[in-house]
């Protein structure tokens, strides 16, 4: 409860100036990284499917190699899209604990903060994977541009309508939408709480965007134009 | 970053009727 009304007390400049420059330059490095390799795989993707088209190849078999670099370009695509957005919740937690409880390391307590916030992501990645594997090989998803036909697509554009509007949704958002009203309601002191408190921000991310996300293989998953798109609406 | 930063709820439902509709032109006459 005292930490409670501490962080009521946190509203005004929450973080230093320098501090928050450093740790925004950080998130943008992290996500230019991540766009970078999204960028040079889409283009080797684009050259891989002009080859196999050329030779009259419909599928690509998965292996296990396969299936790796398909899990981490979903991993990375999840970094390159939702780190960003993350961006006012890891400045806040940053600001929150270094005056909540200046003795825990305020660095290790934001990288573990938004370490478990993307690790609930990769275990979306994860699921992405599978459903792209399923896909595959029910074949109605291309395999050139990673999108699935006109009927699978409309539908799938329909249900993630449906959920934008659906109480489920809106409760995630609520949680997401406001830094320091999640701060203050999940708060968890030391390096477990950090963990705690990214994973359930992760989850209540997951639970608004999920279906945002497998809109990506509406337009294709490797379209870049496609997954900026869709990044700058989530 | 559009969704976060708009908490005005109409934003959800432009959206979500937006998707519907994109998805409804795109069954009908994509498939034909």
């Amino acid at each position: 409860m005292a930490e409670a009304l501490a962080l009521s007390a946190v509203t005004g400049a929450l973080l230093a100036r320098r501090e928050k420059i450093a740790l925004l330059a950080a998130i943008l490095a992290v996500a230019g990284v991540a766009w970078s390799y999204l960028a040079l795989s889409a283009a080797q993707m684009s050259m891989d499917g002009a080859a196999h088209a050329a030779m009259g190849m419909s599928s690509v078999s998965w292996s296990a190699t396969m299936a790796m670099l398909t899990f981490i370009m979903w991993a990375v695509m999840m970094v390159a899209m939702m780190l960003p957005t993350a961006a006012p919740m890891v400045l806040t937690y940053a600001a929150v604990v270094g005056r909540v409880s200046p003795a825990q390391g305020k660095r290790s307590s934001v990288a573990v903060f938004a370490t478990a916030y993307l690790l609930v992501w990769f275990g979306f990645s994860l699921a992405a994977t599978l459903l792209q594997w399923g896909l595959e090989r029910a074949a109605v998803l291309s395999s050139t541009t990673m999108a699935l036909g006109p009927f699978l697509g409309g539908g799938l554009l329909i249900a993630a309508g449906v959920y934008q509007l659906s109480p489920l949704k809106e409760f995630c958002l609520r949680n997401c939408q406001s830094p320091l009203i999640f701060i203050a309601s999940n708060w968890r002191s030391g390096l477990e709480g950090a963990l705690r408190m990214g994973a359930r921000h992760g989850a209540y991310c997951v639970g608004c965007c999920w279906v945002l996300m497998l809109l990506l293989f509406v337009g294709g998953v490797m379209n870049l134009l496609w997954v900026a798109t869709i990044s700058l609406f989530i | 970053m559009i969704e976060k930063l708009f908490t005005l709820g109409y934003v959800r439902w432009l959206s979500g009727g937006g998707l519907v509709i994109a998805g409804a032109i795109l069954t009908v006459y994509g498939t034909n």
